[in-house]
């Protein structure tokens, strides 16, 4: 057994991972190796100094410090479930009278005692996954009616038509996407918790809501999609109907952009720091009702960048000194970028994991070092200027 | 360790079961904050944040996996995104892997290194090595344990834990001998 092999053998031994048998071997090497003492005796005394670290604890209590900042988010996560009543009612018929009358029933709703919020809380979720849903039908059917319309105005082969109906699609694709990369444990959350196929929910929503707002507005909830076509391009809210339609149309399947839009804007607090706490309910609603296009065009993104999940540990990012590069590592494969974005090397996939990376001083160099499957290790010199790779001598 | 039963109920919807189970972590919270981002302003912003998203997130938990590691990786998650810091990291450099074994422990002094010592140097590995490290010491984590929080496969782990523990040694030997290297 060499030195090299035996200093696995003390750094195991320092984390108690040694057989009998392994023990004795390393015991019996250190006895004949004076290095190998030395080196031993240098790493026990630092796992020593390091399990001895002071175990620092905060100088005050960080739950206290947070205790308004969860009130607001669970605030936040009702008044967006109310601000949905709102965009319902508002995308619905209604127009500014029914917001304004739904604000009533969202105020009363607040001012309700809020035990078990957390409860009402995914409820809420459901409730407003069905609204944005069912804006985003009235607003795919606009898109279609309007798309139809557009065609039968081109009846002589004009591609209008066409043209609009592929960037619908692509940027239903790009929605579809973004549904994907977002946080699946929630969506999950949602389907496990209400079992409801997308279709259910879509209805479930708008009368949900009607059942509350129903009294206090002069709004018709069961024919919401019907005549939604023309508030929300009234609105101005083409762009965003479009996005949230084709979120909710394009994925019906799946439930996946639903739910993120649901818990995007249930999620992201905007809507809550705007509202009003007493008194105001009318005005404030009202206020949020005049801009469902905002809150739902808004939602999904929102709901993407504030709660992305946690990036995979295994990426690795490394700024050159001088910030002109950054290097990622997707697992082994190394892909080095400019600031600006542009790809300037592309490594091969290796079988390895990254043990050691930095870069030159200058900035000028990027060198990793990869152990291999087979325990050696192989260290690499990029150049990202000129995209070329060597492989040092180990 | 936190209570199975307070996890159940915090994640079933029962906000004082969440809050107490807050208040039960967030020591454990903020020490791995604390030595990940090495001063304390940014430890408790860390910390809070990391709070925060348990809250917030304490419904996609699942109970296979276990609570304490996947409170680590969010907090660890945040320290090495939101807080990395531009301070230059030691490069784990091949010479410096070579076995060190051939110095003569005699002349050495052997006094206890200093406490800041041993943070500084920390403070210079780069991020997922020191991630390794603080899991290994301070929240006294397995090598399973810390894969789990990290993501990172077992042999990558072990791999970090002993070559940070080499890149200490040599930092702290320099340190010991009056010589800083950049």
């Amino acid at each position: 057994m060499n030195c090299q092999e035996v200093m696995e053998y003390m750094q195991r031994e320092l984390d108690g991972d040694l057989g009998e048998i392994e023990s004795a071997t390393l015991r019996e090497h250190i006895r004949h190796c004076a290095d190998c003492a030395a080196m031993y005796e240098r790493l026990k005394r630092l796992s020593a100094e390091l399990e001895s670290l002071p175990k620092v604890t905060p100088p005050f209590s960080l739950v206290d410090a947070i205790l308004p900042k969860l009130d607001e988010i669970d605030r936040a996560n009702a008044a967006a479930a109310s601000a949905d009543a709102g965009t319902a009612g508002h995308a619905g018929v209604a127009g500014r009278v029914g917001a304004v009358g739904q604000a009533g029933a969202a105020g009363s709703a607040q001012a309700e005692p809020t035990e078990a919020t957390r409860r009402r809380v995914s409820r809420f979720n459901l409730r407003m996954l069905g609204g944005v849903v069912a804006a985003g039908i009235v607003a795919g059917i606009f898109l279609v009616t309007y798309n139809q319309e557009r065609l039968n105005d081109s009846l002589s082969g004009n591609s209008a038509g066409m043209s609009s109906a592929s960037s619908a699609s692509s940027s239903a694709e790009s929605m579809l996407m973004m549904s994907f990369s977002a946080d699946t444990a929630d969506s999950f959350e949602v389907a496990d918790q209400h079992g409801s196929l997308p279709n259910a929910s879509m209805k479930f929503g708008p009368a949900d809501d009607g059942a509350e707002s129903g009294p206090a507005t002069e709004s018709t909830p069961g024919s919401a999609p019907g005549p939604a076509g023309q508030p929300a391009p009234a609105d101005g809210g083409i762009n965003a109907g479009e996005d949230a339609g084709n979120a909710a149309t394009l994925t019906s399947g799946s439930d996946a952009a639903g739910a993120d839009a649901g818990s995007g804007a249930g999620e992201s607090g905007v809507p809550a720091n705007d509202l009003p706490q007493n008194g105001e309910e009318a005005v404030g609603v009202a206020d949020m009702g005049e801009e469902p296009a905002v809150g739902l065009g808004e939602g999904p993104l929102l709901g993407i960048a504030g709660f992305e999940e946690e990036p995979a540990a295994d990426t690795i990012e490394s700024v050159s000194p001088d910030g002109a590069w950054i290097a990622v590592f997707s697992g082994s494969r190394l892909i080095i970028r400019d600031r600006d974005g542009n790809t300037w090397f592309e490594g091969e996939e290796r079988e390895g994991a990254v043990t050691a990376l930095g870069w030159t001083e200058d900035g000028a160099f990027f060198r990793y070092e990869l152990l291999l499957e087979d325990g050696s290790t192989a260290v690499f010199l990029v150049d990202p200027a000129s995209g070329e790779e060597t492989r040092e001598q180990a | 360790m936190v209570e199975p039963s307070l996890i159940r109920a915090a994640r079933e919807g029962d906000r004082e079961a969440l809050i107490t189970l807050l208040r039960e972590i967030e020591t454990h919270v903020y020490r791995t904050a604390y030595y990940l981002v090495g001063n304390e302003q940014d430890a408790m912003d860390a910390a809070q944040e990391a709070l925060i998203r348990i809250y917030t997130k304490i419904g996609s938990y699942e109970e296979k996996a276990q609570f304490k590691t996947w409170v680590q990786r969010i907090v660890t998650n945040i320290c090495i995104d939101k807080f990395r810091r531009s301070k230059p990291t030691v490069s784990i450099e091949e010479h410096e892997m070579v076995f060190e074994g051939r110095e003569s422990v005699e002349g050495e002094v052997m006094a206890a290194y200093a406490a800041k010592d041993i943070r500084d140097a920390i403070d210079r590995l780069p991020e997922h090595h020191r991630a390794v490290v603080v899991l290994r010491y301070l929240q006294d984590f397995s090598y399973n344990e810390i894969a789990d929080s990290l993501d990172l496969p077992l042999n990558t782990v072990k791999s970090y834990l002993f070559r940070a523990r080499q890149q200490l040694q040599v930092l702290l030997r320099d340190y010991q001998k009056g010589g800083v290297r950049g």
